[in-house]
């Protein structure tokens, strides 16, 4: 049968590690004899439509959000926590040192989702914004940041910024009339949306990875027959090595691109990632679980 | 198959089976021709998700604050102050009904969702002035068109991420096409108003200015605070209509119109009304979800790449695509399928993205005007109470004029590029 | 007997008005709320435009139950109004048919529906997201409630237009 694969965003394979992703995963699938199809972002519905259709095993696969896998099992949530690890690389130790992916498929696999592998789409997270350079936190006090749900509320409040909820699709508005002065996110993330024209200082904080995840159906996926399921895990192999390379380039192109568009790059130093850092570490209990915080600081420090 | 789901549909219609059900039958019976039965099970997830949108609110807060505005003499001392304005011109009112589709329209994203808010307040005001209701909503609808292609608007946004052109570029581009169709509107409108004898005009007992103002003024707060709010940023476009409502009962309050029957009404029309949007939405979302699982739109733009055309035709089999694309899908879907698919192929023919944005959003648009199926139509004809079809004859000669506005922003791109070259965007 | 069942209808619908006016003043307010907290707080709390959207989701189903029971739904042709019964019956057969169609498969699904979005929480005000996904099938179930009564009754359910 079709292995339907929905993406999450526009097929540009320069700027969208998802897509890249998707295309090499694909590739693969289908130079093994396996039938695959790429659905446009939002062809098949949006986050919560994919988790609930990729759950009733009616969608084989699907590039997602962390957080919405993150309500069936909050592990996964520990990864993007700030400051918590601070390159890719340190992250795919935690994954190959240890049992990651049965521990963050363990309790979504019995709601019929299981995480095929986790996608670094860009440099780690910075501070865009309309007003002025955030080296500090200090720098905050002014500025009005767009949060995307709890969990950024209280890091930036963590800080002593305001915040503001503000659904995707009204950031444009929301950031050209002043409703908002910034948000957190990935370098790449401005440039493809173009919010370019109004943000004026990306500050690089080195915050997070910016992460998305590939899920699957769990009663797809342990009903494959093994020679199947040895080409998939193969194609998720391929994938990820490509993703890993792909990244590579992307990160200063990521940034250099940011300063092409007319945004300033402001390079945070040790010091001054530190003072955000030294702010939002004794709150980790409050972002996740606090059991996973724990098991996460674990997993970082032994790999540091 | 498809011809037995026709038929069928067909006799429900006939039977007086309301529109939406009559989507829903027709996208289930989809589900089964398609062999596609096991994904029902998607469907009460994709209603839901239909409707949990954030800025489908704006909507809905935007029909309250008409009602309220209706009901409690906001929209009689407005219409007053713009019969001072406007009466010496014959059609006046359908001139002002058209600019107001200009500035406020396109902020919500979803060109159905602001022919509703505007619909409501409109066309009750032009009918108290002596226009027909059909001619009113047939103004309305035709104006809603306008509004996504003016700035704000976030189809235009949309556009410009999927294809990577500036958004600033896209705005400045849409503003000469936008007024040239509020001028075809306009001369349309002024040809009707003395064909059909419409108010206005030299003869017309002309309300003094200075006194209708002072009583307006409490009913002027209303457009000043919602245009101000968003343009300024101290709010959303959906706070805005919050806003608005709350203004709404304000003002009905200093005209004495705000008590407890005038209230209750208000809310309870407003909660059928949106119930019914929201049952054709429901509906044309699954609907939308098979075509998307079955690729149709893909299909049919293969056919439109392989066409072999090239150039201005090839641009013209595109607008005539889109134009039948904007009458069933969801014009941000439609665009996050189709943009990819056809976008680069129009650009390597020549034609210029901003240029292409324009068009695309312009046909998708008035894409809801154009029976059988133009979603603008339906909901301006459940707000208005206007028979459909009697709305969609009434709407025919502005669909043609607008048309013809299509078709010269097509073939001149100079229309759409003049601005962006001028303030050096290209 | 039909009495009855009829005044039950209206009963029903005129709760389901109330609950939607009740929901929509809620939306109003919550948003205004954030408006206000933005400005005169300096802070807004996140959950406010979740619920908001949520109130609008209850408002506006029990509204479509209540434009359903008003034949308030825009149709591109009227019911025949005609005296030859044979017609009459047809059409309201073939109205019958067409909403059974659309609406008893979403029903059909809506059991596990429910029990998937139980286990699921919104991601602001952090409820289950059962507590708004149940409005689905409760707007279907009052619809067919609508339509059984109709159907039994005939005229003595006969209602115009809920509004003017
Ligand atoms: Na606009
Ligand atoms: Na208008």
């Amino acid at each position: 049968a079709d292995i339907k694969i929905a993406l999450d965003c526009p097929p540009d394979p320069d700027h969208c590690g998802t897509y890249y992703w998707s295309t090499v995963f694909a590739d693969h699938l289908k130079e093994s004899g396996l039938a695959a199809t790429l659905y446009p972002a939002d062809a098949l519905g949006g986050e919560e439509e994919k988790l609930d259709q990729v759950s009733q095993g009616l969608l084989e696969v699907s590039n997602s959000d962390v957080s919405k896998v993150g309500q069936l099992d909050p592990t996964i949530m520990g990864i993007g926590l700030p400051y918590i690890i601070d390159s890719v690389a340190q992250m795919d130790r935690i994954i190959e040192s240890t049992d990651f992916m049965n521990l963050i498929n363990a309790k979504s696999a019995k709601h019929g989702v299981r995480t095929l592998a986790v996608i670094p789409v860009g440099g780690f997270s910075g501070l865009a914004n309309t007003k002025h350079p955030v080296r500090t936190p200090a720098d905050l006090k002014d500025l009005r940041m767009r949060a995307m749900d709890n969990i950024q509320v209280q890091i930036l409040k963590s800080w002593g910024a305001n915040t503001v909820v503000i659904p995707w699709p009204e950031i444009y508005n929301s950031l050209q009339t002043g409703v908002a002065d910034g948000y957190l996110n990935s370098a790449i993330v401005p440039v493809m949306f173009k919010h370019t024209e109004i943000l004026k200082h990306f500050s690089d904080l080195k915050l997070a990875a910016p992460i998305r995840v590939t899920i699957c159906s769990e009663t797809w996926y342990s009903g494959l027959s093994k020679k199947d399921r040895g080409i998939v895990d193969a194609a998720v192999a391929k994938a990820n090595a490509a993703n890993r390379e792909w990244l590579k380039g992307s990160v200063q192109r990521d940034l250099d691109e940011l300063g092409k568009s007319g945004v300033e790059v402001y390079q945070n130093t040790k010091e001054e990632r530190d003072q955000f850092a030294r702010l939002v570490r004794p709150i980790y209990k409050d972002l996740v679980p606090p059991e996973i915080a724990e098991l996460f600081i674990k997993l970082a420090d032994a790999t540091k | 198959m498809f011809w037995l789901i026709v038929t069928l549909c067909a006799v429900f219609i006939a039977s007086g089976a309301a529109m939406a059900y009559v989507f829903g039958t027709a996208a289930i019976m989809a589900f089964w021709a398609t062999d596609n039965l096991k994904y029902l099970a998607i469907i009460p997830q994709r209603i839901f998700s239909q409707l949990d949108v954030f800025a489908l609110m704006a909507m809905t807060l935007f029909i309250m604050a008409g009602e309220i505005m209706n009901r409690t003499g906001v929209t009689r001392n407005l219409v007053h102050f713009s019969m001072s304005l406007v009466g010496r011109f014959k059609g006046g009112l359908g001139h002002v009904n058209i600019l107001t589709s200009v500035f406020f329209a396109g902020v919500s994203g979803s060109a159905m969702a602001d022919a509703a808010a505007l619909t409501n307040t409109l066309v009750p005001a032009m009918q108290e002035q002596g226009y027909t209701r059909r001619y009113a909503g047939a103004v309305t609808a035709a104006s809603a068109v306008i509004g996504p292609i003016i700035p704000p608007s976030i189809i235009l946004i949309f556009y410009g991420a999927l294809m990577q052109v500036s958004i600033g570029a896209l705005f400045a581009a849409g503003i000469i096409p936008g007024i040239t169709l509020a001028l075809f509107l306009i001369i349309a409108n002024t040809f009707f108003a003395h064909r059909h004898n419409h108010p206005g005009g030299k003869t017309e007992d002309i309300p003094p200015f200075l006194p209708s103002l002072r009583k307006a003024l409490p009913a002027l707060s209303l457009p000043v605070i919602i245009l101000g709010g968003i343009v300024f940023g101290v709010a959303t476009p959906t706070e805005a209509a919050a806003v608005a409502v709350a203004v709404a009962v304000g003002a009905g309050y200093l005209y004495g119109g705000v008590n407890k029957d005038t209230m209750f009404k208000s809310f309870q029309r407003t909660a059928i009304l949106t119930g019914s949007i929201f049952t054709i939405m429901a509906a044309s979302a699954c609907a939308a979800w098979i075509g998307s699982l079955e690729q149709w739109p893909q299909k049919i733009a293969g056919i439109v790449t392989g066409s072999g055309l090239s150039g201005i035709w090839f641009l013209l089999l595109i607008n005539l695509f889109f134009l039948v694309v904007g009458m069933a899908m969801d014009i941000a879907l439609a665009l996050a399928i189709l943009v990819p698919l056809l976008g680069p192929v129009a650009i390597a023919q020549g034609t210029d993205p901003i240029h292409l944005g324009i068009i695309l959003c312009l046909n998708l648009t008035i894409g809801l005007i154009t029976p059988p199926l133009g979603g603008c139509l339906i909901v301006v004809s459940a707000i208005s109470n206007v028979n459909y079809w009697t709305l969609a004859w009434a709407c025919l000669p502005f669909l043609l004029v607008e048309l013809a506005a299509l078709l010269v922003i097509t073939l001149v791109p100079d229309i759409s590029l003049f601005l962006p070259r001028l303030l050096g965007y290209l | 007997m039909k009495q009855k069942l009829a005044d039950m209808s209206d009963a029903l619908d005129r709760i389901c008005q109330k609950a939607a006016i009740g929901f929509f003043f809620f939306m109003v307010v919550l948003i205004l709320f954030q408006v206000v907290g933005r400005y005169i707080f300096q802070a807004v709390p996140a959950w406010t435009a979740e619920a908001a959207r949520y109130c609008m989701i209850w408002g506006g189903l029990l509204g479509a139950t209540s434009a359903f029971k008003t034949n308030a739904d825009p149709r591109l042709f009227q019911p025949p109004a005609t005296r030859i019964k044979w017609i009459n019956i047809t059409a309201t057969a073939l109205r019958t048919i067409s909403t059974i169609i659309f609406l008893a498969p979403v029903l059909y699904y809506c059991d596990t529906y429910l029990v998937r979005t139980f286990h699921r929480t919104t991601p602001t005000l952090e409820i289950r997201t059962i507590w708004v996904s149940i409005a689905i099938p409760l707007f279907i179930l009052i619809i067919f409630f609508h339509m059984a009564c109709d159907l039994i009754c005939g005229d003595a359910s006969k209602k115009s237009n809920g509004y003017s």
